[in-house]
């Protein structure tokens, strides 16, 4: 059954937007271009219906939207300048297609990100990429977009110049917002050749201390590595240390030794050399807490002083009912991700009990992402932001979504 | 006497401040300025001061008073200058608009401070004999009782000045017309100054045996006051006639150079050129003004130097980092001694508050100036620190005195002079 | 406007009890002094300048000029290029000249916390002695505060690099219009939610004042290396850049000056550049000395494509900073040729560099001006001076059409108004030609959300909407009636 305001909101719509249903009855529509999606916001406005995203979501517990846009139609190159190192796409875009785009001409965004995930997903999170300690958040290689406000206003801001403060900084509007004021449709990105070598390490070690101290020597040894994550998860033995090196082959290999070097002082139970793309990105598509696939029931990032980033196994095993915990820990970022499954989730109190101590430390717990809305009192350890912002955050979806057709309003479970 | 007239421009000489239009109003200056940095005003910055003489040279400025009490503020430290990339010379635009604005002061006051320049300074027999009732005052315990009653806030706004008063230690200044050493790399004439052989005769013992050890014949001619107060102030008949003076007696003596241990008179000496323009002996003059460290590095120190083992800061006196541009001199000369630590301070090259008399006209900003100096020297952790000025020396031991520190105030060439201890 | 004061000598004394009556300057001659920023061909005078000490001081001053609807702007070092401080509806400055105190260092987690006053050298002083620095360094950095470069999204020589301003805020403690005092991000930076740092930095102090700033530092590079390339053509050296930034390479610096700076800058800083150059490229490599030796290996084929006249590289540190304090000074030093310049700031794509630069070249025949470029070429961000004398208003208005028409040449390869140095009120009316009136009043909504009453720096950055161009024509030549020079 389909209810009113739904049906009137299908109505207005030109029939090559007619909507699909999937296997879970979503009703998907197919935009392909800006004017599509400016006709839908449109419509869905005048009619009060509220939207979802198919391949994101416009975060708010409890939000249940009529329909949903799935962006998987607007994914074309609209323009590659190679010698801008620019490119200049639309959103529904995965990462595994950029790739393959930026590969044939010998160049790639340099943030690690599960293959699966669409660029319009990425942006609504700013996802922490693996790759981020050096070369910080996706919004910093973002150069321009092009969006359509809630109330169906479309915008462009930057452009295909790499530097730019003409005007108020929309970018920063719209990425990590959750798609609440807007869609964002197109992108500009800085891309980099290639490098000349990259090389990646998976070492494997059963126990918890010695895989701290391989780690805490690599964070120490390595200069500027691309990628250097700890992390433990459910059905995988043991610990495991996944290391990238990229740049002049000879930088590459003069760091690559010394470090296998130091790994075989720590004689971890099996290292793999080189490991293939394939293999690479299936990890990579694991340690994506966010993506709807791997949330699992709940996951809470927690941030902490570099400094004390190492004492890490003393605080874990103080807490014995984190053991059940999958723990990823991207070095040097001073942050480590924590999930639970469904059935090992946590007690609240133990995670309050945790809160404190991390508090204590000069840190912060945030809650990422809830599988159950039934769980929503977790939600209450993120800490009750300023009254400000709050206001602020109300004011902006007034004026940019005031029909809040684009979710409720809430930022990772935050009116 | 109209007040409302354009102070500079009724004045005539309409291109006497072409040299306003370098400034480009760029800001670079601002950070450089003390009183700047202790007001947060744009109008007490050298910028603020610049663009309040343009407008008053354009006659937009009701009162010449609007100018003169931003000018009056400003130390004359010349940072702002050091800092200038478009080549603003505030010297020479600070001296003519204080030159014109002196007529516009009151003129009791302006009587006063013309008796003080012109018949006190000049006769050192006034100001060492002041010296001498002041160092009476000290020791006998007098200061103490007064300090103790408080005496000093009834007192007001003197009462604030009392701190910057100089501990006068004991011995003699300096007789004029003695000679010393003998030639072998030059003859020298000491310029002796008024406040630094009423105070600091110490620091000419120092000057005198290290030039010697050094292979100079050293000569003290007949001399008076350099003019640098009156020059600051703007008045300029009575620096022309105390350069005049000096200029005679002080080329009657012959030296191959005209050596200046007090940066402030070392800066208005070098200036004589200008000063004097009409006499083309000024420029003759000027060129052989030179301050000690800049002398003393110009070769090597004569050997043998006995170890100094003290740590030492160094405070770059204005009149000799920004006026007369000796920047590396001192340290290239200290740098020669052996065992002694020489320990960098930050903003060496930022004014104490001294700056002549300002301390004494403006105690308030004075001492807010010398706080922040303070706050450095402090940080070195250094037993002595180093300044080649009597008004810096003079800041420096208030300012220790009011902290917790223990530190001692020397000139340079005192730390040379230990390295000659022996000889 | 702003004729009228809404500065009661009630409002006055409410100020004084939070400031100090030494920090409420309103004398005749002190307005005066504070008419303009560094961009003095517009000028305006504040009814009132109050100092504050501290965040609490600037939050009880703002709370007044709210609940009395009083004009604030916030005001650093005054070393703003786009009139970003003028007060043209009148009200008040909010001065940060004394909130100038560098809190905190912490190099283990490679963050500062200083008062928004603190000037950027001064940061870069004392972070050195623990082998770090604060990256953006804006040509000003001797002068100019954190606080002016996080409302203008400072950019710099090393910002090719390193990033602008907004990369390394980590975050801000702000006070709101409202007379809020509130905390954006923190030492661990902004992720996921809203971005507040990133929305504030660049807004020009229309969304209120901040009063601190957690910035982050980064590592000092092992070591550095730069080398100075000479050319006969402007175009070969602009055909470099755009090859070096296309081959991947990362230049920690890549300046372009041509012949007229040179010659300027020879003369000012006896910096010995090539004089029958008529261009030439400091470009700067720095990181982990074998990373530079292996760029080095890299750049030194393209350099041999491009016609280099003579490469030098500079021998010692001296040397080095000799040639960026060349650089940092040009703007100064064309005082020398003639007493006041015209200035844009668009960025262009560094591919289109020849042809823009080219078309330049053309404009000043056209308009007979002299035109001196000294610009950040990695990043495209121009820099056209346009050198004029304000008494001959024949010149004038030859160097404003000149600079119209440079302007739309950079908009039409796709350039933008401003890389660094902001809108503020000098290019608030060209906002038209780059953003449709829609998406301008997208903006306007933005505005509104933090400053629902519009007192925080009004006018600025949104132009106002008259559907006669005559507003951008009538403002500028107004503008350069005034004497001065416009850097």
């Amino acid at each position: 059954m389909i209810d009113l305001p739904v049906s009137e909101f299908l109505s207005t719509l030109p029939p090559h937007l007619a909507p699909l249903k999937n296997e879970a009855e979503r009703l998907l529509l197919y935009p392909q271009s800006q004017e599509d999606i400016e006709c839908i916001l449109k419509s869905a406005n005048a009619s009060e219906a509220k939207l979802g995203l198919s391949e994101s979501s416009n975060y708010a517990l409890g939000y249940r939207p009529m329909a949903f846009l799935s962006f998987s139609k607007l994914n074309r190159l609209k323009r590659y300048r190679q010698e801008e190192l620019l490119i200049n796409l639309e959103t529904g875009i995965t990462i595994e297609q950029l790739n393959q785009l930026l590969a044939e001409k010998n160049h790639r965004l340099p943030h690690v990100y599960a293959p699966s995930r669409t660029l319009l997903s990425l942006l609504g999170e700013d996802t922490v990429s693996l790759s981020a300690t050096r070369y910080g958040p996706l919004r910093q290689w973002v150069t321009g977009l092009e969006a359509i406000t809630g109330d169906g206003c479309p915008i462009h801001y930057g452009g295909e110049v790499v530097k730019n403060v003409t005007g108020y900084d929309l970018n920063k509007l719209f990425i990590g917002s959750h798609h609440q004021y807007g869609l964002v449709h197109r992108v500009i990105l800085k891309i980099l050749p290639k490098p000349e070598a990259s090389r990646t390490v998976l070492f494997h070690l059963e126990d918890m201390q010695a895989a701290f101290t391989l780690a805490e020597q690599m964070a120490k040894m390595i200069h500027d590595p691309e990628m250097l994550t700890l992390f433990k998860l459910k059905n995988t033995f043991g610990w495991q240390i996944l290391v990238t090196l990229s740049g002049y082959l000879q930088m590459v290999e003069q760091s690559t030794e010394p470090l296998l070097h130091v790994a075989r002082g720590l004689n971890p139970d099996l290292q793999e050399l080189d490991l293939p793309a394939k293999t690479l990105n299936q990890w990579v598509e694991r340690l994506d807490w966010t993506n709807l696939k791997e949330s699992q029931a709940l996951v809470i990032r927690v941030a902490l002083p570099n400094q004390m980033l190492f004492d890490l196994p003393q605080l874990l095993t103080s807490f014995p009912w984190l053991s059940g915990a999958d723990v990823l820990i991207p070095l040097r970022t001073g942050q480590f991700c924590l999930r639970w499954h469904p059935l090992s989730q946590p007690a609240y109190t133990d995670l309050l009990a945790f809160q404190k101590t991390i508090l204590s430390l000069g840190g912060f717990i945030r809650v990422l992402r809830i599988a159950d809305p039934a769980d929503q009192g977790y939600f209450d350890l993120n800490q009750e932001p300023d009254p400000v912002l709050l206001k602020w955050q109300a004011r902006l979806k007034q004026q940019y979504d005031p029909k809040g057709i684009l979710g409720g309003g809430e930022i990772n479970g935050i009116p | 006497m109209e007040s409302h007239n354009p102070p500079l421009q009724s004045l005539g000489q309409p291109n006497a401040f072409d040299a306003l239009s370098a400034c480009i109003h760029c800001g670079m200056c601002l950070p450089a300025c003390p009183t700047y940095r202790v007001t947060g005003s744009e109008a007490e910055s050298p910028r603020g001061r610049l663009y309040l003489m343009r407008a008053s040279v354009e006659g937009q400025l009701a009162e010449p008073k609007q100018l003169m009490d931003h000018l009056d503020l400003c130390l004359g430290c010349l940072g702002c200058q050091t800092a200038c990339p478009s080549g603003v010379n505030y010297e020479a635009l600070l001296m003519q608009s204080r030159q014109k604005l002196v007529q516009y002061q009151n003129p009791v006051k302006r009587w006063i401070r013309r008796l003080l320049l012109k018949q006190v300074l000049p006769r050192p027999f006034i100001l060492n004999g002041f010296a001498k009732v002041l160092r009476l005052y000290q020791i006998s315990g007098l200061q103490r009782l007064v300090r103790n009653l408080q005496l000093p806030k009834l007192l007001g706004p003197l009462g604030k000045q009392e701190r910057f008063m100089p501990q006068i230690p004991e011995g003699k200044p300096i007789s004029l017309g003695q000679v010393f050493g003998v030639n072998q790399r030059g003859r020298v004439a000491l310029f002796t100054g008024c406040i630094m052989n009423a105070v600091y005769h110490r620091v000419h013992q120092a000057t005198i045996a290290v030039l010697v050890a050094n292979g100079y014949e050293v000569v003290i001619p007949e001399q008076t006051c350099c003019g640098a107060l009156a020059h600051h102030s703007g008045e300029r008949d009575i620096v022309e006639s105390l350069a005049k003076q000096n200029l005679d007696k002080l080329l009657a003596a012959n030296p191959d150079w005209i050596v200046v241990n007090a940066a402030g008179c070392g800066s208005t000496l070098k200036e004589y050129d200008h000063i004097l323009e009409a006499l083309p002996e000024g420029r003759v003059f000027s060129e052989k003004v030179i301050d000690v460290m800049a002398l003393l590095a110009k070769r090597p120190l004569a050997e043998p130097l006995d170890p100094v083992s003290d740590r030492v800061t160094y405070h770059a006196a204005c009149h000799l980092h920004h006026a007369q541009r000796v920047q590396q001199e001192p340290y290239e000369v200290l740098k020669q001694i052996p065992g002694l630590t020489l320990i960098p301070l930050t903003e060496a090259e930022m004014c104490c508050g001294s700056a002549g008399v300002y301390n004494l006209a403006h105690p308030d900003l004075s001492l807010a100036i010398l706080q922040e100096k303070m706050g450095h020297v402090e940080k070195t952790q250094a037993d002595i620190v180093l300044a080649a000025n009597p008004g810096c020396m003079l800041q420096l031991e208030t300012g220790i005195a009011q902290s917790s520190i223990a530190m001692d105030v020397m000139h340079p060439i005192e730390i040379l002079a230990k390295a000659y201890r022996d000889q | 406007m702003g004729s009228m004061s809404k500065i009661t000598p009630t409002l006055k004394r409410l100020f004084q009890r939070i400031v100090g009556h030494a920090f409420v300057l309103d004398a005749p001659e002190v307005l005066k002094a504070y008419e303009c920023d560094a961009c003095v061909l517009m000028k305006a005078q504040p009814d009132l300048v109050v100092l504050p000490a501290n965040t609490q001081e600037v939050a009880q001053v703002v709370k007044i000029c709210h609940e009395f609807e009083i004009p604030f702007i916030a005001r650093g070092s005054g070393t703003g290029l786009s009139g970003g401080t003028l007060p043209v509806s009148g009200g008040i400055f909010i001065g940060l000249s004394r909130m100038n105190h560098i809190l905190e260092i912490d190099p283990e987690n490679r963050i500062a916390r200083v008062e928004t006053g603190v000037i950027n050298a001064w940061l870069n002083r004392d972070t050195r002695p623990f082998k770090l620095f604060y990256a953006p360094d804006p040509s000003s950095q001797a002068a100019c505060s954190i606080g002016g470069n996080i409302a203008e999204n400072a950019g710099g020589i090393h910002c090719v690099k390193y990033g602008v301003t907004t990369d390394h805020i980590l975050g801000l403690e702000v006070v709101t219009p409202e007379g809020d005092i509130v905390s954006l991000g923190g030492p661990h930076g902004h992720y996921r939610g809203i971005n507040w740092v990133g929305l504030f930095v660049g807004s020009e102090g229309t969304f209120g004042i901040a009063t601190q700033a957690i910035v982050r530092l980064t590592p000092l590079p092992q070591t550095i290396k730069v080398f100075l390339a000479s050319f006969s053509k402007l175009q070969h050296a602009a055909a470099l850049v755009a090859d070096i930034m296309a081959s991947g390479l990362r230049p920690s610096a890549l300046e372009m000056m041509d012949d007229v700076t040179i010659k300027a800058v020879n003369e000012a800083f006896s910096t010995g550049f090539p004089q029958d150059a008529e261009a030439v490229l400091l470009i700067e490599l720095d990181g982990h000395t074998d990373e530079v030796a292996m760029a080095e290996q890299q750049l030194m084929p393209l350099l041999s494509q491009h016609q280099v006249q003579q490469l030098r590289q500079a021998e010692d540190e001296a040397e080095r900073l000799t040639l960026w304090k060349a650089r940092k000074g040009a703007v100064a030093a064309y005082g020398r040729i003639l007493p006041a310049f015209y200035l844009h700031d668009c960025v262009i794509p560094r591919s289109e560099l020849v042809h823009v630069l080219t078309q330049i070249q053309a404009i000043g025949k056209a308009h007979e001006v002299v035109i001196a470029n000294v610009f950040h070429a990695g990043d495209g961000n121009l820099h056209p001076n346009i050198l004029l004398d304000p008494d001959d208003p024949a010149m004038v208005k030859r160097v404003l059409a000149a600079g119209e028409e440079i302007l739309k040449a950079c908009l039409d390869v796709g350039g933008v108004l401003s890389g660094e140095h902001g809108i503020g009120i000098e290019k608030s009316e060209f906002m038209d030609l780059v953003f449709t009136w829609d998406e301008i009043d997208v903006m306007r909504r933005l505005k509104q959300v933090f400053d629902p009453k519009g007192i925080a720096n009004p006018d600025k950055i949104l132009p106002v909407k008259s559907g006669c161009g005559e507003v951008r024509k009538g403002l500028a030549p107004h503008m350069l009636q005034a004497q001065g020079t416009w850097i």
